[in-house]
């Protein structure tokens, strides 16, 4: 691969990349390791076609990365290093591009979302990164991971359901769902 | 169509989180600046550890973990260890591993400042190093490794002992592998010591085939053990697996009688140690510390860990004898 064309990846790319590395792994150290893995793999295997969806593709091997790295040792922090838990990472959520939706949406009500999502299991967690994160449709995931559609689908809907469960217990804060 | 609950996901996991510059410079530049590969594979039966995290400093403390620990037995395999999401999964057991690529970068044979017959060291898949020392008497292994020995009596080497020492970057493991003899026959035993970014509670798993006949035998040193048995291609296994803090490990019975099993698990008589809590953050493992302690078998684990496995962890060493290694390695290059 070019050093133009990897740049360009980075570029397009990158963000999303890494948010999703950020996001799964719950930890920066190890989100920066899966984020340079993901790319060093892509150069590796040279396959990568601005033609067809990299971004999907980038995805996939970051996930299947993670998938692969946590089975063998599963990582564990006791300090907050959820960076994007951080005041001022949703300020900069909540600054960005506001609409009339956005501003329903308070800052607190993203700031429980985040966490619950934090706290889904790692299965649920990750295709629901690929999804609302990742904009990926649940048969690019399915692909991605090697899972039936199906099982995406039941995924994403128990992890809705156990999402909506425990905004319930928020219920006087987020009228937003009722 | 979208209700609330999708337009509050996709509001709230927006990818907007910018990698640092840094990072993608050294991607552009080929250079990886810390990578760290986590597979990894123990001899004989693959293993899964669950538990990477912050270091604390280690301190001995008097604990029975293997009462405290709950053996997890399921079709594919037998966990210890882990809460919640760091529970090892059956699903997780029954997954197939994947090939490692590995290379052979030194090989050298001990001489007589060294008690290794061989050594040699691998990169695995480029990322970590694994360095296998070979010896004839499983004592001189445990010693090298700075493991504690799990045995109250002494055993002969059967066909091999290995002392494997990975370098995994922010974290080590110090593992002797052994196949031992018993009467007619033999036992294979598997200690692991992981220091670095381990888990307190970091679970520790075997992945085995149509597991059954789960019974607990508790041994005259008090000791309770669950054993397992593995059929596989006709012949039957019997696993035990042995957990507490950092230590994590097997022993594994394929031609004892049960009788014979019992008496080698007799002649267990662990140690324990356990990483001292942070007192800032490690308030959970305090109270775990302290309920053990409580343990009628405090006493007698303390002594025996004061006595004898301090010294032994102080001066675990990476690697055995390292001036001798190194003169070995110069002799043989040149």
């Amino acid at each position: 691969m070019k050093r133009e064309n990897l740049e360009n990846f980075i570029r397009d790319y990158g963000k999303d990349v890494y948010s999703f590395c950020l996001y799964a792994t719950k930890n920066k150290e190890h989100a920066d390791d899966l984020y340079q893995q993901t790319f060093l793999v892509a150069i590796e295997k040279d396959e990568m076609d601005e033609n067809q969806n990299p971004k999907s593709y980038l995805i996939s091997i970051a996930a299947n990365l993670w998938n692969n790295q946590k089975r063998k040792y599963m990582w564990r922090k006791k300090k907050a290093n959820v960076i994007y838990f951080q005041d001022e990472n949703l300020e900069q959520l909540a600054d960005e591009g506001l609409t009339v939706e956005d501003e329903a949406i308070r800052e607190d009500e993203i700031a429980t979302v985040k966490r619950l999502v934090d706290e889904l299991p790692d299965k649920m967690r990750i295709v629901i990164l690929m999804f609302y994160m990742e904009n990926m449709s649940v048969n690019e995931i399915a692909t991605a991971l090697k899972i039936p559609e199906g099982t995406v689908k039941s995924r994403i809907h128990q992890a809705k359901s156990r999402l909506k469960e425990r905004m319930i217990s928020y219920e006087g804060q987020y009228g937003y769902l009722a | 169509m979208k209700d609330n609950m999708d337009i509050l996901l996709e509001k709230a996991l927006k990818p907007d989180i910018e990698p640092d510059m840094e990072l993608n410079e050294k991607i552009l530049n080929g250079v990886k600046h810390k990578k760290k590969s986590l597979s990894y594979k123990l001899a004989r039966v693959a293993a899964v550890v669950c538990g990477i995290a912050l270091v604390s400093p280690v301190a001995i403390y008097a604990a029975n973990a293997i009462k405290n620990s709950k053996v997890e037995v399921s079709d594919h395999g037998i966990s210890v260890g882990g809460q919640g999401d760091y529970a090892i999964s059956d699903e997780d057991l029954a997954k197939p591993w994947e090939d490692v690529e590995t290379e052979e970068i030194e090989f050298v044979e001990g001489d007589e400042t060294v008690k290794w017959l061989t050594k040699r060291v691998e990169v695995v898949s480029g990322t970590y190093t694994n360095t296998y020392y070979a010896y004839d008497n499983y004592l001189d292994a445990i010693t090298d490794a700075g493991l504690a020995n799990w045995f109250n009596t002494t055993y002969e080497m059967y066909e091999s002992v290995t002392y494997i020492h990975t370098d995994g970057g922010d974290f080590q493991d110090f593992c002797v592998d052994a196949s031992l003899k018993y009467n007619d026959g033999n036992f294979f035993v598997s200690e692991s010591k992981m220091t670095g970014n381990v888990a307190e509670d970091a679970s520790f798993g075997l992945c085995l085939t149509n597991t059954g006949n789960e019974r607990t035998y508790t041994s005259s040193q008090g000791l309770e053990f669950t054993l397992v048995d593995e059929v596989k291609d006709g012949e039957t296994t019997t696993y035990v697996i042995i957990y507490y803090d950092y230590y994590r490990g097997y022993i594994s019975f394929s031609n004892l009688s049960e009788e014979e099993i019992h008496q080698v698990l007799d002649t267990v008589n662990v140690s324990v140690v356990v990483k001292e809590p942070e007192a800032t953050e490690e308030v959970e493992s305090t109270e775990e510390v302290i309920e053990t302690t409580e343990e009628p078998i405090t006493e007698e684990v303390t002594e025996t860990t004061e006595e004898t496995t301090t010294e032994e962890v102080t001066e675990a060493t990476e690697e055995p004898t390292t001036e001798a290694t190194t003169e070995a390695t110069e002799e043989v290059t040149e």
